[in-house]
């Protein structure tokens, strides 16, 4: 069985066109439009394998949610990659120190992002 | 002195209405900004309805190109079935080919020896001829013999008359010898003639035998070109089915890469969304100017100026390229602009 991931945008072509890409390539997809929603799931019993996260949302912004996490029991190292349109510098920082795993900026192929999860997930 | 203040009275009422008219103006601006805004919310919401559409064709793409696939596996399956049924059978096939084929070479030993055998004995009885006809020849001799002995004996008169009875005796003797060989002569032609007749059937029957062998002969190598016929179609479909494979895998990765330059649609978004955002703000910018306008013994002093409110945007950026936008009018250049790397892993 592929590995589950959790996509977390606000934007609805982001997250169909991340899930699609992720489906294709034997990925099981869960979705939240923003970090409450998917802080809310996390609480509800789902253990993706990987989250992808926006950083600019409504609710919840995406650091947020990496602290939120971190936090969770189970979720230490449930590892955090960011997709993001963000370039402020201040901002990657914040989030590497938070925790995140990676840094993706926007516009990410559909190749190169599948390449990044399998380094991040081996034998994904 | 008088003519000057009238003069000024009617610079203020021109002033006033200038005043009035330039508030009306900026005040309409409110209702134009907000169809400007609206027509960039629905230019937004067209950009995200087409992209939608399109990962949905995309999405029907990937799923006929899958269903595809797996059609063909599914028929490789069958076939690797099929081929093991084959193979199973002809492999019963050929013990079931190589017990007719040894039951005949059997069989057409037996005839071949049979016939050896029946030619040998024909021989034999064909020999046997030969004592007939010194049998019949010693009969004749005999019976002249016994003539030669009556007429002996009739000419010794009654002295001879036993003797004669001798002779009598040993010419029927003769006669029935001479029956006898004439007999066995015949019975060892006939007989002859039908082991000539039995020879012939089973030189037949090993003509047909040797035909029956290359006919099975025959069928097993049909069997064996079926067979590898059979297997180099099958090779052939499975080499189809990776070269499908091998495009399904291309077609899924320029579709992953087309799903990657759809995210366009979500940068240009955030622009537009931010260029809304200016908007609201030059909407509030000009009904406070308007208020003000209307205001009494307004001394020109504003809340906030143009150029504050356009540089208080910068926060807003999320994307040096908006930035890089903002510094190209306003000059200087932005914190930190140099682009990070579009991928890194901490």
């Amino acid at each position: 069985m592929g590995k589950t991931i959790l996509i977390v945008d606000d934007s609805a072509t982001m997250i169909l066109s991340v899930k699609s890409t992720l489906e294709m390539n034997g990925f099981t997809v869960e979705t939240a439009n923003d970090g409450v929603q998917a802080l809310g799931k996390l609480k509800s019993g789902s253990k993706p394998d990987l989250i992808i996260t926006d950083v600019n949302m409504p609710n919840m912004d995406g650091l947020e949610l990496i602290r939120n996490v971190k936090l969770l029991p189970g979720f230490r190292f449930t590892p955090i990659l960011t997709l993001t349109t963000e370039s402020q510098a201040a901002k990657r920082d914040e989030a590497k120190k938070l925790g995140a795993t990676g840094w993706l900026v926007k516009p990410v192929s559909g190749p190169d992002l599948v390449k990044v999860i399998k380094q991040v997930l081996p034998g994904a | 002195m008088f003519l000057g203040s009238r003069h000024s009275a009617r610079a203020c009422e021109r002033s006033d209405h200038l005043l009035a008219v330039v508030g009306k103006e900026l005040e309409n601006l409110s209702p134009f900004f907000a169809v400007m805004h609206q027509q960039l919310d629905g230019a937004v919401q067209e950009t995200e309805t087409g992209v939608l559409a399109v990962i949905d064709r995309i999405n029907s793409v990937h799923g006929l190109s899958c269903n595809q696939v797996d059609h063909l596996k599914k028929s490789m399956g069958q076939c690797v079935v099929l081929m093991g049924v084959i193979d199973q059978q002809g492999k019963q096939n050929e013990k079931m080919i190589a017990i007719i084929y040894q039951e005949m070479q059997r069989h057409a030993n037996e005839v071949r020896n049979s016939v050896e055998r029946s030619q040998a004995l024909s021989r034999e009885v064909k020999a046997l001829q030969g004592i007939v006809d010194s049998i019949a020849d010693i009969a004749s001799q005999t019976n002249l013999l016994a003539l030669n002995a009556a007429i002996e004996a009739a000419h010794a008169g009654s002295a001879g008359a036993g003797f004669g009875v001798v002779a009598a005796e040993v010419k029927n003797l003769s006669v029935r010898a001479a029956d006898s060989a004439g007999e066995i002569a015949r019975k060892i032609n006939e007989l002859s003639k039908r082991m000539e007749a039995d020879v012939a059937a089973g030189e037949q029957s090993m003509l047909a035998v040797r035909e029956s062998t290359e006919v099975l002969k025959a069928l097993v190598q049909n069997i064996s070109d079926l067979e590898s016929r059979f297997n180099c179609a099958s090779g052939e479909m499975r080499q189809i089915i990776e070269h499908v494979q091998t495009s399904n895998d291309g077609l899924v990765g320029k579709l992953a890469e087309a799903l990657g330059q759809i995210q366009f649609q979500d940068v240009v978004r955030q622009r537009i969304e931010q260029v809304g955002k200016a908007l609201q703000d030059l909407t509030e910018h000009t009904q406070m100017v308007a208020g003000k306008l209307t205001e009494d013994g307004w001394d020109g002093a504003l809340d906030s100026t143009l150029e504050g409110r356009l540089d208080q945007h910068i926060g807003g950026y999320v994307m040096n390229s908006q930035r890089d936008a903002h510094a190209a009018v306003r000059g200087g250049s932005h914190q930190g602009s140099a682009d990070g790397p579009a991928i890194e892993l901490f």
